[in-house]
């Protein structure tokens, strides 16, 4: 079995775990931030994230092709710089993955299960992701493969059935006063991709050969870009941009309302069910990334196309999954601290973790000419 | 390592099991026996307690309807008791489709009966909201129908009879909310209840059934007036669906005449003053529709039925934005629809909308097409 993964895979794990934090923050917190305007905030986002992109792509095709980011980090800062900053990433993806286990759990709780505690529902997905991360990210991959037109599916659906109880004055009309609401929210959208495009940057050593070009990210930018605009006009259109911007789910509170032909109803619960898939695709991807970070400074191997149980690098990744389920465990005592979390910490850290590193590489690289 | 993997994962699967009551970590399973279904739930306010009143459980042929009522400091509490005198199932407000509330409890305030509504995780937001216009939820929900039906069944014959007729619309819970929370008014389908025994000589005494008329305003979240049934074309007319009902007119030459509206559409424009002030509205009907019945055919004479069901419309048009103007509720969002035409100059406005409202004039023009009188030969 080849244990490399294609440039297709890879977008497509990228897109999968990018679910995660779209249907979390952007309805809901853009319509917090920009109201009836929200609706832009993909326009807003995606100038940013194209730099970012170039920035990465710039630095990794030509000082570390076929390498990864973890590669060109300690490439470009050295290998004391580089290490601590990987260490850093490392502390940030397990911080970040115990965040979407437990968001991911309160979800399940706030949506389905009220009476439920989130432990049960942190528990699975600690196992889920074990197994996942001991295996190669090639079989991570074609789960996502499978995963996707599934979710595609559900998210057309979703929309096409709310389309016809849109009210266009909840989303016009937009004016200039609205492009800085529009800027902040276009920053949610950009931190919600950013941080899985440097993900998926980390993952670049399993990659086939070849550059990855900027069109193909463009393409993949401007589609997720896209996505984000039609989610958030049909969510605030339904609601009306106030309540849109109360409820904590206003996404999957558009899935109770789905009735087709009255043969097709109260399908929240398989939905919110199916949302498991990112969560589980982009926690397993931090941890191996993590993992792999940590095995990388300390001189373990990963022993590409075997699992890794507990031998060599397999210890890091039980390691990491235990750090993941402690910070989903010690991360928010109640829903109004995880909100917390959610809406600021979290996308704070995250635009910051991408920038800062991707601007510091780009600049450094530049400085010691080495593009 | 595989077979202690394989072992822990079988394991697990123990605890997934479905059976309640055998330590499964699925707590929210309900075995479907056990559970009853409440289709219409009903709210009012009484000895300034709120009374919560349900119907439902039907479960097939051999079981009738439940209808319960009870009484509590919350919303939650009401819906406690019930629960305690249903000790042998489980009320399940998952497939609720009606919610009424009864006059009383709305001209108080509805906040608490909406925040429990958008924020219970098993009530769709799209379920019908109806105001029971002079009487309680609770009358109604527990006099209506029999054994083989309930006030749920009147119910549904009642959307589908107003939505073909263009007369009554059942505004959900999710477009009340967003216009409340938008243009800070709404509207509510109004019912009135009457006795069964009016039309049907087999019926019981008390035998009950809903009869919608007209809209009730909300603005804020207390009830400010009503739109009277006669008026409640126009409401349909404003929303952009008009239905296909008949439009009875008297007083022609063919004396009492029926025409079938065929389509209709309304253009709402800002008249502007002088200093940038809004003062007035004005609005472009176009409508029509065809002769349907006429009680003196042969002096059927179409000019003069034209400019009728033109008069008509106006008169709907104008009382639902006259009833807007009064009660200062921009119930239907007029505000945010005006807006959109010209909203530089909207924003610009000396006074805001909701302080201009109360001073608007209205410009109502329609214009009516018969298009066929299909006079026997």
């Amino acid at each position: 079995m080849e244990r490399t993964i294609s440039r297709w895979q890879l977008l497509t794990l990228m897109f999968v775990a990018a679910l995660s934090p779209f249907l979390r923050l952007i309805p809901g917190r853009i319509a917090q931030l920009s109201g009836s305007a929200g609706w832009l905030c993909g326009l807003a986002a995606y100038p940013c994230l194209l730099l970012l992109v170039w920035m990465l792509l710039s630095v990794l095709n030509r000082v570390c092709p076929d390498r990864g980011l973890a590669a060109g980090i300690l490439e470009v800062f050295g290998k004391p710089v580089g290490g601590a900053v990987l260490l850093v990433w490392s502390a940030w993806l397990i911080l970040h993955g115990g965040f979407l286990m437990r968001s991911g759990a309160d979800r399940f709780i706030a949506t389905i299960f009220p009476n439920s505690t989130p432990w049960m529902f942190v528990g699975v997905m600690a196992v889920l992701t074990l197994i996942a991360a001991m295996g190669h990210v090639k079989v991570l991959a074609r789960s996502a493969e499978i995963f996707r037109p599934l979710l595609l599916i559900v998210i057309l659906f979703v929309i096409g059935t709310a389309l016809p109880n849109v009210e266009p004055s909840y989303l016009l009309p937009v004016r200039p006063d609205d492009a800085i609401p529009v800027g902040k929210s276009g920053l949610m959208v950009t931190e919600s991709l950013c941080n899985v495009l440097l993900i998926g940057a980390f993952l670049w050593g399993y990659r086939d050969n070849g550059p990855l070009k900027l069109g193909r990210y463009a393409r993949w930018l401007g589609w997720m870009c896209l996505l984000a605009t039609v989610v958030t006009a049909v969510t605030v259109g339904v609601f009306g941009p106030n309540n849109t911007a109360r409820m904590s789910y206003p996404f999957f509170a558009m899935i109770w309302d789905v009735n087709l032909f009255n043969t097709i109803q109260r399908m929240e619960a398989f939905v919110v069910g199916l949302w498991v898939l990112p969560d589980f695709v982009l926690v397993t991807m931090e941890v191996m990334v993590a993992a792999d970070n940590l095995m990388l400074l300390f001189h373990m191997d990963r022993q590409a196309g075997k699992l890794l149980y507990w031998k060599d690098g397999g210890r890091v990744i039980w390691l990491c999954t235990a750090l993941t389920v402690l910070a989903a465990v010690l991360i928010a005592g109640d829903t109004q601290a995880l909100d917390r979390w959610s809406d600021q910490i979290i996308p704070m850290a995250g635009l910051a973790m991408c920038f800062v590193t991707t601007v510091a590489l780009y600049l450094i690289a530049k400085l010691r000419k080495k593009l | 390592m595989k077979q202690f993997i394989a072992l822990v994962l079988a394991l697990s699967l123990t605890v997934l099991s479905g059976c309640a009551g055998t330590g499964s970590v699925y707590t929210n399973y309900r075995e479907i026996e056990q559970m009853m279904l409440i289709r219409t739930l009903g709210f009012d306010r009484t000895d300034g307690q709120l009374r919560t009143s349900i119907s439902g459980g039907e479960k097939g042929e051999y079981t009738g309807y439940t209808r319960m009522s009870a009484q509590g400091d919350s919303v939650s509490a009401a819906l406690d008791v019930l629960q305690d005198y249903t000790s042998w199932e489980e009320l399940y407000y998952a497939h609720t489709k009606y919610v009424l509330v009864g006059q009383t409890l709305a001209e108080q305030d509805l906040t608490e009966v909406l925040d429990y509504m958008i924020r219970s995780s098993q009530l769709r937001t799209n379920v019908s909201l109806y105001l029971v216009k002079g009487d309680t939820a609770e009358n109604l929900i527990l006099h209506c129908g029999g054994e083989d039906n309930d006030v749920t069944s009147a119910l549904d014959s009642i959307v589908r009879d107003s939505d073909r007729r263009g007369d009554g619309y059942a505004f959900s819970m999710r477009e009340v909310a967003a216009s409340l929370s938008e243009n800070g008014a709404a509207l509510l389908c109004a019912i009135q209840v009457v006795p069964l025994s009016n039309v049907d000589a087999d019926a019981k005494e008390d035998q009950l059934t809903p009869n919608t008329c007209g809209y009730a305003i909300l603005k804020g979240t207390k009830l400010v007036g009503f739109i009277e049934k006669e008026n409640t074309r126009g409401v349909n007319f404003l929303m952009g669906h008009p239905g296909t009902g008949t439009i009875t007119l008297n007083g022609g030459r063919a004396g009492t005449t029926v025409l079938t509206l065929n389509q209709g559409d309304v253009q709402l424009k800002p008249v502007w003053g002088p200093d940038g002030v809004l003062t007035g509205i004005r609005a472009d009907i176009q409508a029509e529709a065809f002769v349907e019945e006429t009680e003196h055919p042969d002096a059927l004479d179409v000019a003069q039925l034209t400019e009728q069901f033109s008069r008509q419309l106006e008169q709907w048009v104008t009382s639902v934005l006259q009833s807007m103007s009064d009660t200062g509720a921009d119930f239907l969002g007029i505000g945010a629809r005006l807006r959109m035409q010209d909203p530089a100059r909207w924003d610009r406005m000396p006074r805001a909308w909701e302080d201009v409202i109360g001073d608007l004039t209205f410009q109502v023009q329609a214009e009516g097409k018969i298009t066929r009188t299909d006079q026997l030969q």
